[in-house]
């Protein structure tokens, strides 16, 4: 009995030790440098895994980390005007992500950078030339990046905080959270949230059934479209233009303070409109459902226009 | 007895000569539609024969709208007969019937664009795929949200904000299908891990 128990744990501990063995083997370190010319476009492809983009003052790119596990081999090579980074996949594979690459990339802070990955996570940080990221399930992280950066995922989160240029986050499920970010910046969703307290001087924003919660105290420019998500809105007093449209969401615009602006807003067939800026009240039309108000306050030199068809439109003061 | 000693016929000349040549509606919604028109629409992964045919379309939508608008009079000489206020309100109804029909030919453009871009054999490996669900969800909400309003539009076509809302809603749904074939094309090679 005791010689069949020794033989077991015999087994068991050499079934780790394989394990163990096959797993150092299956990740494949990877250290390798390169310089790069200021034309050199960088194109990074990685299925799965972790990926951390940082830069340093060299002219040089460098690799370092761990392959996947499932790799058929790691490119890094310049080949015309692209400097491309790749860890090469089998056409089709099952597995975990936990078995992805694990790689640290340094590159120069003005390199121009494209990455994509399947569920490998990306996180980017400090640099200024121009960049796309795309994952699709992957989330992105990101700070203080320039050079108008766009992130696109499809059901990956985007945080972001820093950002300048003209920034472009797109996403489909995601959940898109960023802070801080100064420019020109325009956010895409489909079902996913934002959640934003931008500091940029023009907001767009496109959404179809998620919710939009953004607090633009610095923007002059304001524009949001939607489709069914309801929206918060919060301006500070002075601003240029505020239009906000929606097909069956309702919009709430709240103010920090009573603006100089002159009011805009149409309830549509089926929309209702509450007023809690001022004593105007909402005028119904002679022979249709339509609600609308027009007023004005202060000096009346910004503008707020709100339409719906049948959301709500709330104007509120904090 | 010449033509122009009849009262009737110089009352009627007079009223030609001094009726305007062409019609113009009260807000100008063409701008804007035709800037929209001009966009590049991007059709990536769309089938190449498609191109052509959606942009003859456009054209004949736009052809629509110039044909009414400038062929107006000319079309219907009678409204030159009429007074002012009966005018006024004949040139209203001509003007709503014209984006009316603009609305139809667009409708129908768009239609058009969608089954092309529904009919590459890559949405198929997309319907499969995992990511399908939010894109999907998010297609339904645009034609809903499409349908309610072209309804809208019926009932007030001289609502700028609308056509831009209906615009927006359609360029978002092709986007969306492209994305979604994108998103084929690359799941394809990825196996069913991902």
């Amino acid at each position: 009995m005791s010689h069949f128990t020794l033989k077991k744990t015999s087994l068991l501990v050499s079934t780790l030790y394989l394990g163990l063995m096959g797993n150092a083997f299956a990740a494949e370190s990877v250290d390798k440098q390169m310089s790069i010319g200021t034309d050199t476009l960088l194109q990074i492809k990685v299925q799965r895994g972790e990926v951390q983009i940082q830069s340093w003052d060299k002219n040089e790119v460098s690799v370092t980390g761990t392959l996947d596990e499932l790799s058929e081999g790691f490119v890094f090579e310049q080949k015309g005007n692209n400097l491309n980074i790749e860890d090469k996949m089998p056409r089709h594979y099952n597995g975990s992500d936990n078995n992805g690459s694990k790689l640290t990339i340094k590159v120069p802070k003005t390199v121009k950078l494209s990455a994509d990955t399947v569920s490998a996570n990306l996180q980017m940080s400090q640099t200024q030339g121009e960049l796309e990221l795309n994952t699709v399930s992957g989330n992105i992280t990101a700070d203080n990046l320039g050079g108008s950066p766009t992130l696109h995922t499809v059901s990956g989160n985007i945080i972001t905080k820093g950002l300048t240029g003209k920034v472009m986050l797109d996403t489909v499920s995601g959940e898109i959270k960023d802070a801080e970010s100064k420019g020109e910046i325009k956010y895409r969703l489909v079902s996913g949230d934002l959640n934003s307290q931008t500091l940029a001087d023009k907001v767009k924003v496109e959404q179809v059934s998620g919710e939009v919660k953004g607090d633009f105290k610095t923007a002059k420019e304001v524009n949001v479209r939607t489709v069914s998500g309801d929206t918060q809105v919060s301006l500070a007093k002075t601003f240029a233009k505020a239009n906000l449209e929606s097909v069956s969401g309702d919009m709430m615009v709240s103010f920090t303070d009573t603006p100089d602006a002159s009011f805009e807003l149409n309830g549509g067939p089926g929309g209702k409109i509450k007023n809690g800026l001022s004593q105007d009240v909402p005028q119904k039309q002679k022979y249709v459902q339509n609600e609308s108000l027009s007023f004005q306050t202060g000096s009346g030199s910004a503008s707020v226009k709100m339409d719906t068809i049948s959301g709500n439109l709330i104007l509120k003061k904090q | 007895m010449s033509l122009s000693s009849d009262p009737r016929e110089t009352t009627l000349q007079l009223l030609i000569a001094n009726a305007p040549k062409e019609l113009a509606p009260e807000q100008d919604l063409w701008q804007g539609i035709e800037k929209r028109m001009d966009k590049p629409l991007q059709f990536t992964f769309a089938p190449a024969q498609a191109r052509p045919k959606q942009g003859a379309q456009w054209a004949i939508a736009a052809t629509v709208l110039l044909a009414m608008f400038f062929g107006f009079n000319h079309l219907n000489p009678e409204k030159a007969l009429l007074s002012g206020p009966e005018q006024i309100a004949s040139q209203q109804t001509g003007d709503e019937h014209a984006l009316q029909t603009l609305l139809s030919q667009i409708a129908q453009t768009h239609q058009t664009q969608v089954a092309n871009l529904t009919q590459t054999p890559a949405t198929v490996v997309w319907q499969t795929s995992r990511f399908s669900a939010p894109l999907e969800q998010g297609l339904v909400e645009l034609r809903q949200a499409g349908e309610q309003i072209f309804q809208a539009l019926q009932a007030n076509p001289t609502d700028k904000q609308l056509w831009q809302l209906w615009l927006w809603v359609q360029q978002r749904e092709l986007d969306l299908l492209q994305q979604s074939q994108k998103l084929s094309i690359q799941n394809s090679t990825q196996g069913n891990s991902i």
